[in-house]
């Protein structure tokens, strides 16, 4: 465990020394990259300060108290305003995009996968309100996010997709139109009336906000599929049950239900039968490259923990005398740095293209709108009426290319399998290399064994993500016509 | 062990079988997620005296100790079949077994008698590392229980301890990773010439006893894999996605038929070991190599196991995420992997 808090030089130097595209990127955008080691100099501090003196510890009173909820660490977060990360700049979040969270992500999970994954599965629920929300919702929720994180008071989102008898059906276009759902949202007067569940929702116990997708109508999912933001004081909204999991304890996850709950209309983000493409997709273009981030974390962390056992004597020997620990170890740490590049392309590669709309022309636009006008009743009906949001659809739609966010998609699908597959492949390793010696390495690289397996589940199974890659990238540069009923071209709109 | 020369299960093993096949059931299935969550409440001693009753206390004891008298591949059914439910609970039974199986090779009949009936267990330590005067056993299934351990130092001497001799100490292992309902625990010795007197037996079964160790282990891990492969299939079986029942999808036929790849080499591997013969007992190297493969691909079954049922598989009441985490100690209990394979080499060589 580090002795005392890294400094911001040291940070950097890693960073860029880790990443030589973020080197030369710093020649052309020196303050977006001192931002970018800045946080990562936070989440270091963070873990040192708050996470590893605890994470063993918390990591075991869940597992008997599987409903509890470590709220101090959310708390010890805030000052470094883990909570608005990717809140764009004009209601006052950090404006951080892909990247930025990628890079926060593996510095914290490196620590505590389970701790990081709060930070990361609430980013995960403010995106959908970058794609898809009106700048009322901006100005109201994301707002309140900032607002709050600043009074020392955590205000969680969390983004519920993922229903009892469908997780592959309702991350993919295509599959969607024969999934078999649970929930449904029914248009009345004023709104919709909700009901269903919806599991294995990260935050979703303690979120105050959860932006959630569903069918309007159960027949046809794909063309009805929409985005709706719920507040965990609704009628008819409940968490029946808080998941016992392996790992990433820290991180609840939690069974939804929903019994005739209503939701106004103004709860709606975007439209009617957008929440699939480009809602659901461009969240997961987003994402993956943040969960890759997440498992080189992992991975990472393993790494560290098995090292320093190497290094430990024991019986008289150092086990890193030895040519096949040193062999490993050159392996483990190739494998790393391939995920960490993969998952930092993707990043750059979303936030080039989708990234830069969401916070560019649509955030830009709004700044220049005063905010006693932004905040009105009457830009707030203007925003949510259909002109509003066709206005911030536009926005967005201006600066992104469908074959950029099919790209995006892509490099994302592929970054998110490999981080994954690295965190099984370095934990298992350094697990089985260690023997059943007993101390405290074992018990963390025991830990990141455990946590490393979600990741290969979670936001879309790597066998889900190879799926997406070939259809988002390979097989469009086929010179034969596939036969294969996952086509992407059989699914009306293109990504994006 | 005695080596095991028919082909095919007679009569009296498939009776056997049938009687165990009852006890995971009846016993094993309804009590592992308590063994493995809370492994301290008294379960695991609750299951260990029905288990007693059923002779599996003294399944190695020859029938003139009163005991069951099993050969290596009958006992390899046995904790197969018991491995499937909870490998944890079977790791237990193996290192019981081994304990008195060594302590009637070296004539201590009196303490067969007490043990052999599941009142109170008995525990192998290995590998012992002697460290100055002393020595350490990382990992001892049963060490919390257990009454009596063996182990063998590194001259080859055997020795037999009790938790309360001065100059052992025991520390149950609380938090471990898997094989939880084994009540595993490290051993240290300080002082190996004060056992000397009262602990040393006089017994060479250095290469036996490691041989069935190594042997036992390969079948929990095939009966971990075989869990794992069952499971699954049947999940697959059942599941719609894309289109489909997953199963359908060759993606996943390709992880459940990649499992059976390893079952069925790994069962082949295992029965060779068990019928190989030098001087009286298995072959240690051909146990190495069944243990070796056979834990790799049960870590491997299992870890496939879980992505098959993909968010169901992390959550612990499918029982999927527990035979990961008990596979990855069959893979490095006693030895890791390659530690065993190094000394393969040399034995070849």
């Amino acid at each position: 465990m580090p002795q005392n808090d890294p400094s911001l030089r040291e940070v950097r130097k890693r960073l860029l020394s880790d990443f030589p595209m973020l080197e030369e990127m710093r020649r052309r955008r020196p303050f977006y990259v001192e931002k970018l080691a800045r946080t990562v100099r936070d989440c270091a501090e963070y873990n040192r300060r708050y996470v590893l003196p605890v994470a063993l510890e918390l990591d075991r009173r869940m597992e008997m108290e599987h409903d509890y909820f470590a709220w101090d660490l959310v708390e010890a977060g805030l000052q470094y305003r883990f909570l608005s990360l990717i809140i764009p700049s004009s209601v006052d979040g950090v404006g951080g995009l892909c990247v930025l969270v990628a890079l926060a992500m593996e510095e914290l999970c490196s620590a505590c996968p389970g701790v990081a994954n709060i930070f990361g599965a609430h980013a995960l629920g403010v995106s959908p309100l970058l794609v898809a929300g009106s700048m009322a919702h901006w100005e109201r929720v994301l707002r309140e996010v900032v607002e709050e994180e600043k009074n020392g008071r955590p205000v969680l989102m969390a983004a519920a997709v993922t229903e009892p008898s469908a997780g592959t059906d309702v991350e993919e276009p295509h599959f969607l139109k024969t999934a078999h759902l649970s929930m449904n949202a029914k248009k009345v007067p004023g709104g919709y009336v909700l009901n269903g569940r919806k599991c294995f929702i990260s935050n979703g116990s303690v979120a105050t906000y959860t932006a959630l997708c569903c069918a309007t109508d159960r027949e046809r999912p794909l063309e009805t599929w929409t985005s709706f933001l719920i507040h965990k004081d609704m009628e008819g909204f409940s968490v029946p049950r808080v998941e016992e999991k392996m790992g990433q304890r820290a991180c609840p996850a939690a069974e939804l239900s929903f019994e005739d709950c209503f939701v106004p209309d103004e709860y709606v983000l975007g439209f009617e039968g957008d929440g699939m493409q480009p809602g659901t997709l461009l969240l997961l273009a987003a994402s993956r490259a943040p969960v890759g981030a997440i498992a080189t974390g992992i991975a990472r962390g393993a790494y560290e923990w098995f090292l320093k056992w190497a290094e430990r004597p024991r019986g008289g020997r150092r086990p890193i005398a030895e040519q096949r620990i040193q062999m490993a170890l050159a392996d483990m740490r190739t494998r790393i740095q391939l995920a960490r590049w993969a998952y930092l392309n993707a990043a750059l590669a979303f936030d080039n293209s989708v990234g830069s709309a969401l916070q560019g022309a649509a955030a830009k636009s709004v700044k220049l709108i005063p905010k006693g006008i932004r905040t009105s009743d009457m830009a707030r009906r203007f925003f949510l009426s259909k002109a509003g949001k066709t206005l911030s659809d536009a926005l967005v739609a201006i600066s992104t290319s469908p074959d950029e966010a099919s790209h995006a998609l892509a490099f994302a699908s592929m970054a998110k399998a490999v981080g994954g597959d690295t965190a099984m492949y370095v934990s298992s390793l350094a697990l089985q290399l260690m023997g059943m010696d007993g101390g405290e390495e074992r018990r963390w690289v025991e830990k990141a064994f455990r946590d490393a397996k979600l990741t290969q589940i979670y936001e879309g199974t790597n066998q889900l993500n190879r799926l997406t890659l070939f259809m988002a990238d390979i097989e469009k540069s086929l010179k034969v016509e596939l036969k294969n009923p996952f086509s992407m071209k059989a699914v009306g709109k293109g990504v994006g | 062990m005695k080596v095991t020369r028919e082909l095919l299960l007679d009569d009296e093993r498939r009776m056997l079988l049938e009687s165990v096949a009852a006890f995971r059931t009846d016993v094993l299935e309804e009590t592992a997620r308590e063994m493995d969550e809370s492994p301290a409440s008294g379960k695991v001693e609750e299951v260990w005296r029905k288990a007693g009753s059923l002779g599996l206390a003294s399944a190695l004891v020859s029938e003139e100790g009163g005991g069951q008298g099993m050969d290596a591949r009958s006992f390899c059914l046995v904790l197969c079949e018991m491995a499937r439910a909870s490998a944890g609970f079977a790791a237990f039974i193996l290192s019981h077994n081994l304990a008195l199986w060594a302590i009637e090779k070296a004539g201590r009949v009196e303490a067969i008698k007490k043990l052999g009936h599941g009142e109170g267990s008995a525990a192998l330590a290995w590998p012992f590392r002697e460290l100055d005067a002393g020595g350490q056993s990382a990992f001892v299934p049963g060490g919390s229980t257990a009454k009596l351990i063996i182990f063998v130092s590194s001259s080859g001497d055997l020795f037999s301890v009790m938790p309360e001799d001065a100059s052992v100490s025991l520390e149950e292992i609380s938090y471990p990773l898997g094989l939880r309902a084994a009540r595993p625990a490290a051993m240290s010795v300080k002082n190996l010439s004060e056992l000397e007197a009262s602990g040393r037996l006089n017994a060479e079964l250095s290469d036996e006893l490691e041989a069935s160790l190594l042997l036992g282990v390969a079948a929990l891990s095939l009966g971990l894999a075989r869990q794992a492969y069952d499971k699954a299939h049947a999940y697959a079986s059942e599941r719609y996605q894309a289109g489909d029942i997953i199963i359908n999808h060759q993606q996943i036929r390709l992880m459940l038929a990649d499992m059976l790849v390893g079952l069925e080499a790994g069962e082949a591997a295992l029965k060779q070991a068990a019928e190989s013969s030098s001087t009286g007992g298995p072959r240690v190297s051909a146990c190495r190599a069944a243990k070796v493969f056979a834990a790799d691909r049960a870590m491997a079954a299992a870890l496939d196991g879980v992505q098959i049922h993909g968010g169901y598989g992390y959550m612990r009441d499918y029982g999927m995420e527990r035979l990961m985490r008990d596979a990855k100690y069959c893979q490095a209990y006693p030895r890791p992997p390659q530690e065993e394979t190094l000394s393969l080499l040399e034995e070849m060589e």
